[in-house]
């Protein structure tokens, strides 16, 4: 196969992907997670603002502080012109960061495999379940992070060569004003000189000298960016200031059995494999390999490392560990091919192939097509925005707080403008777990005066009800108590209810 | 001519640390822009307790201010001198890295235990280099006057192990003590190490790299660096046992960080833009937390509003004050009332509960301020805050805006 035939191939897998999830993501008006909206309300604020960053927001937890990595906005400014144009857009951007993923993938794999080998793990990279399940029609700093994270590697990878050099110096320094996951690599970084050094590999003096200035300038921006959030929080950052409950929902023990869930058998099982190959014959390989080889692995070991100490969130651990180990995955299905080839039916590698890449779309594409079509199910509807509005043109209570639940929280900021009791933007918020708690009580509890009193504290005047919210407490204590609570808004996926008592 | 000229570098430096420390540790001072030159609690703390308060008898909020403040000079005159006995290299570049440290400007800052026993073991040190003579060791039993036990236990083995030499007799105990020390801090947790992580007298993370390749370096030469590497062990252990060790070990690593410094100064970069960053990213990260604590000082509680309130209620009938823990040790200093905290009557809305209270404590004024506000109330009709709003034996004898002072009358 040809370089000119690879192209075209790999611009059919990025076309497919970007194509894939257009589909979805043109299925509704809205965004698929409650984070899309607080991301777009950070974007239009900037226009408000005077393009000045917000240090404040008035309406998240009922006004708390903001500790966000700016860059991430500042890059999307212009999107607040265009009107209702853009939240199509948006889609459109985000949906084309994630298809570009499959290009690094085949890019890295490519300096330690054969073409075929690259283009399959690129394909299969192009359909992660768990990175549809994480970026699917949502506005998520990942979708930038991820693949100029790979990008960097591969920039890594090439840094003898000046220009990938000062591309890096230029990429490391933009993405640490992104978001902090890029520590991740930085820590990637420093395992591989540990591994390295077990495995008696020599690491170049430039690249030490490049992983040092990464991981320093990468430190520095983080520093910079997070330093009242980390004086007042110290190491527990880290968990973002959720509250005690959902620590462990979110923060969860690793097992083999959520890993095949979301990334599929396959990665997982040739991606070890591929690892027990690469470190097999680590002796014999060329220099350039052995180091590529060792990098890979501490990316999946760091991912590994960050999810069993549980100190990163569950599903975007997976989605960093799914992408190593499809990377690494290109050596053992090179080892496949080459067995085959020697096979005395050699001759059918051609269709051996052709099976094997039917085979490979048949569970990845059904894989991620059963994700894909959840996340879309699961997304806001015109119903419980037809509530929201309701809440927001009841003129009577303009500047009290709303009630939701956390996962909603975002939701009602965005859609009444008005103040919620507690969002995701959770750091800097004092007595977290009272006021997570006070925001479920108010749904789970029997006795009205319970309700009012947690309404009173915190400001509230009207309550928001989904349809998840009903069924996740099986209660509706408001429908009860017409006196104190009258029903504004009802249709079949929410409710709305202003307090009157 | 040489000695001359020598004479004249050194007290040039002199000068310049002199002239630099002053600055940096008056600039939060004059720049804070309030009525009342000290700042958060600490200082506070000791005008009321041990000997600090009758030193400071003459004049509290003078001696505060500026005892720390000369003894941060002095303190950073003996480290460079030290450094100079030890090596010269580093002498002039550690003591400019330790003046801009967070934990050396807010240990000299504050008018705190640990001034006066840091600078009298720098004092000693100097002094055993300067004269030759071991037996300056016992002055550093003074610093017990002043500060834990922890501090001088430290401080004395450190001495113990420099004097020594290295010798196997002493070897054995410092051991010893410190496998005693590691294992009693299995029990106490343990604590974060930097400023960065909210720890105010911690060290820069940026200190903390560069000792990294300083200690890199020095294992080079391993057996030259024997004692310092054990006084590093045995002051990282006992960090685990006090965490104020930390202001101690700040004057161990910074050596060391300067160490460092030089390494990638002096190193042959492959790639001299790479180089270049590293370097410029050190000097940023060592300064940013400079700039850090100089801010976080500047604006420090109590402000100019605060402080009138605290005058308004000093001029008020006795009675006990009812605020906010943190809140208590201002009110006894400036406002020289008793002060009186409880959770119950702070979250109460029942009337009959929090009567109880007060009469039981005599409760007669309530402070109420907005910075602390958020930590025990979400609103004004919070808790007892609703009590005070709506029950008219509350009165509002004053309001400026920031603070507010309510009085019980029943």
């Amino acid at each position: 196969m040809n370089n000119k035939k690879a192209f075209w191939i790999i611009s059919i897998i990025i076309i497919s992907s970007f194509v894939f999830q257009l589909y979805f993501s043109f299925q509704t008006d809205y965004f698929s997670d409650e984070i899309s909206y607080f991301h777009l309300r950070q974007i239009e604020n900037l226009k408000e603002n005077n393009f000045k960053p917000s240090v404040y927001d008035g309406l998240s937890n009922g006004g708390s502080d903001l500790s966000l990595s700016p860059l991430f906005y500042y890059l999307f400014f212009w999107v607040g012109f265009l009107g209702s144009f853009k939240e199509i857009i948006l889609k459109i951007i985000f949906a084309a960061l994630i298809s570009i993923i499959p290009l690094f993938v085949y890019l890295i794999s490519r300096e330690i495999s054969s073409l075929p080998s690259s283009l399959f793990v690129s394909s299969m990279a192009a359909f992660l379940p768990i990175l549809f399940m994480q970026s699917l029609n949502k506005i998520t700093p990942y979708a930038l992070v991820l693949p100029v994270m790979l990008y960097l590697i591969y920039c890594f990878i090439n840094a003898n060569k000046e220009k990938y050099l000062k591309q890096f110096i230029i990429l490391s320094i933009i993405i640490s004003w992104i978001h902090p996951a890029i520590m991740i690599l930085s820590l990637s970084f420093v395992i591989y000189l540990i591994l390295s050094y077990g495995e008696s590999v020599k690491i170049p003096v430039n690249k030490k000298e490049i992983i040092l200035f990464f991981v320093m300038v990468t430190a520095l921006i983080q520093i910079v960016i997070y330093h009242q959030a980390l004086s007042s929080m110290g190491s527990k950052i880290i968990f973002q200031n959720l509250p005690t409950s959902l620590l462990s929902e979110y923060f969860r023990d690793f097992n083999l059995i959520d890993l095949i869930y979301v990334i599929g058998t396959l990665p997982p099982l040739w991606g070890v494999l591929g690892i027990f190959y690469g470190f097999k014959n680590i002796r014999t390989m060329d220099k350039n390999k052995k180091e590529i080889i060792i990098l890979i692995s501490s990316f999946i070991f760091t991912a590994l490392l960050l999810l069993a100490l549980k100190v990163i969130k569950f599903y975007i651990g997976l989605v960093f560990l799914g992408i190593g180990l499809i990377i690494i995955s290109s050596l053992s299905i090179d080892k496949i091919l080459i067995r085959v080839k020697n096979f005395k039916f050699g001759w059918a590698l051609k269709y051996y192939y052709i099976i094997f890449v039917l085979f490979m779309i048949i569970i990845v594409f059904f894989s991620s097509y059963a994700v894909s079509s959840k996340i879309i199910e699961k997304t806001i509807t015109s119903e419980e925005v037809f509530c929201l509005e309701s809440i927001k043109n009841d003129w009577v209570h303009k500047d009290f707080s709303v009630a939701a639940p956390i996962e909603e929280g975002d939701y009602v900021t965005y859609f009444t403008g008005k103040k919620n009791i507690i969002d995701w933007n959770l750091m800097g918020v004092k007595n977290i777990d009272e006021k997570y708690n006070n925001s479920v009580d108010i749904y789970k509890t029997e006795s009205s005066t319970i309700a009012l009193n947690i309404a009173n504290k915190y400001n509230v005047r009207h309550i928001y009800l989904s349809d998840s919210t009903k069924n996740k407490y099986n209660k509706n204590l408001f429908e009860k108590n017409e006196r104190c609570f009258e029903k504004i808004c009802e249709n079949n996926k929410a409710e709305a209810y202003r307090i009157k008592c | 001519m040489k000695i001359i000229r020598q004479k004249l570098i050194e007290s040039n430096a002199n000068l310049t640390l002199i002239v630099f420390s002053a600055f940096l540790l008056l600039y939060p001072i004059f720049f804070r822009d309030k009525g009342f030159l000290l700042g958060g609690i600490t200082s506070y703390y000791n005008l009321n307790n041990g000997l600090l308060s009758y030193i400071a008898s003459i004049n509290p909020y003078i001696v505060a201010t500026y005892l720390p403040l000369i003894f941060g000079i002095i303190s950073l005159i003996l480290f460079y001198k030290i450094l100079s006995f030890l090596d010269k290299n580093i002498a002039f570049a550690s003591s400019i890295i330790i003046a801009i440290s967070p934990g050396f400007i807010n240990l000299y800052h504050y008018y705190n235990s640990y001034f006066i026993p840091i600078t009298l073991s720098l004092l000693t040190f100097y002094l055993i280099l300067k004269t030759q003579k071991d037996n300056w060791i016992y002055l550093i039993y003074l610093i017990a006057i002043f500060s834990d036990i922890y501090l001088t236990m430290i401080l004395v083995l450190i001495a113990t192990i420099y004097i020594s030499k290295w010798k196997t007799l002493f070897l054995i105990p410092s051991i010893g003590i410190s496998g005693f020390i590691s294992g009693l801090s299995l029990r106490t947790g343990s604590f974060s190490l930097l400023y960065e992580l909210g720890t105010k007298e911690g060290l820069s993370i940026f200190i903390l790299f560069l000792a990294f390749f300083g200690i890199r370096e020095m294992l080079k030469k391993k057996y030259s660096y024997a004692s310092y590497f054990l006084i590093f062990f045995v002051s990282l252990v006992g960090l685990i046992f006090s965490r104020d060790l930390i202001i101690l070990f700040l004057f161990i690593v910074t050596p060391v960080a300067t160490k460092g410094l030089d390494r990638l100064w002096t190193h042959n970069w492959k790639n001299l833009m790479i180089g270049r960053l590293v370097l410029f990213i050190s000097v940023i990260g060592l300064l940013f937390s400079t700039v850090m604590v100089i801010g976080n000082l500047i604006d420090e509680l109590p402000d100019d509003m605060m402080i009138d309130g605290f005058m308004n209620l000093k001029d008020l009938d006795d009675g006990v004050v009812f605020a906010a823990p943190n809140r208590g040790i201002w009110i006894k200093t400036i406002s020289e009332k008793e002060h009186y905290f409880n959770e119950e009557l702070a979250y109460t809305r029942d009337f009959e509960i929090a009567k109880k209270i007060i009469n039981e404590t005599k409760i007669k004024y309530v402070w109420i301020d907005s910075y602390g506000m958020n930590d025990y109330w979400y609103n004004d009709e919070d808790g007892f805050m609703f009590i005070i709003k709506y029950n008219q034996d509350f009165d509002n004898i004053y309001n400026n805006g920031v603070v507010s002072i309510w009085e019980f009358n029943e």
